[in-house]
């Protein structure tokens, strides 16, 4: 029996496999061969799949929208040159993102040293008052906004 | 107490699986024909476009993850499938390449949309990391591009390289 290779697969499976990769790699992909190149450029469900899964990583309404109407816009035939304007601006949308997502997080930390150092000001005091010592409880920081970013760190 | 109802699945190759009904109703295919047919003691169903090797594994995944349903898989996948999958489809992917692309075609023609997405992913994250050369070579892609078109795409695609 012979060995099934990529040719084997349908071409909508060999699409639905690139769509699991960041835009990154397309450059890469788009040279693989000529006839997955073709293939790429006269898919508009690649194309459009591709921006929905940064549009939901971004988590923006406005964005998702323009995503979606991308899909009717009929004006530009070549999807390669209409999607990659598109992408130019998903990437600095998501560049803008992480770094208002890291600003948050320092300002958060910051914010958390400074409780933790008040706290630890008063705890003193009131020992010095007392003469007794209170525990204190510890609270579980939170790893939201971190796990924000994370999402936006695929390669 | 009543006896769990079996599905016969016959292979390409003439191999038959006896299954659970409600492990193989994960098959969207398998599904569609059992609500066709007659309520036979254990129907047979005949899957002649996948072989008994990939069936087998099928039904493995089938078995396993219809109480366990599979976590949806990000796209784009972060880093390689193996950091976002659980222990178990970890083991259930140590295959060779050739059954991973049998294994392909079977989720597709049998439609279990959670064993395709991990399959496929699978074979993207082989494609991470390595260079066009070694991405046709690992899945025997002929490079019909002449070495001036294959530069002038590499050169227009250039920014997604910077994404």
């Amino acid at each position: 029996m012979a060995e099934s290779s990529w040719h084997d697969l349908p071409q909508v499976v060999q699409l639905e496999i690139f769509t699991f990769l960041s835009i990154k790699h397309l450059g890469k992909v788009l040279s693989l061969s000529k006839t997955i190149q073709q293939q790429l450029d006269e898919s508009e469900y690649f194309w459009q799949k591709l921006s929905v899964n940064y549009a939901r990583v971004l988590d923006d309404p406005n964005i998702m929208e323009q995503t979606k109407a991308l899909a009717n816009d009929q004006t530009e035939k070549n999807l390669h040159e209409k999607y990659s304007n598109h992408f130019e601006l998903l990437m600095k949308a998501k560049d803008k993102k992480k770094v208002e997502l890291q600003t948050k997080v320092m300002v958060e930390k910051r914010r958390k040293k400074l409780e933790l150092l008040r706290s630890s000001l008063m705890s003193a005091l009131l020992t010095r008052a007392s003469g007794s010592e209170k525990k204190e409880e510890k609270k579980e920081e939170n790893f939201d906004l971190e796990k924000e970013i994370e999402k936006l760190q695929f390669d | 107490m009543s006896e769990t109802k079996q599905v016969e699945l016959t292979s390409k190759d003439k191999v038959s699986f006896k299954v659970d009904r409600d492990v193989i109703l994960m098959s969207g295919l398998v599904k569609d024909m059992l609500e066709e047919g007659d309520e036979d003691e254990t129907p047979i169903i005949p899957i002649p476009n996948v072989d008994s090797k990939p069936l087998q594994k099928v039904i493995e995944y089938c078995q396993y993850h219809h109480k366990e349903p599979a976590q949806e898989i990000e796209k784009p996948l972060k880093g390689k499938i193996e950091d976002v999958i659980c222990d178990w489809d970890k083991k259930f992917l140590e295959i060779d390449q050739s059954l991973l692309i049998e294994l392909i075609m079977a989720a597709n023609y049998l439609n279990i949309k959670d064993l395709l997405d991990l399959t496929c992913a699978k074979v993207a994250s082989m494609i991470k990391g390595k260079s066009p050369e070694q991405i046709r070579e690992m899945f025997g892609i002929e490079n019909d591009f002449t070495p001036e078109e294959e530069a002038k795409i590499r050169e227009e695609n250039k920014w997604c390289e910077e994404a």
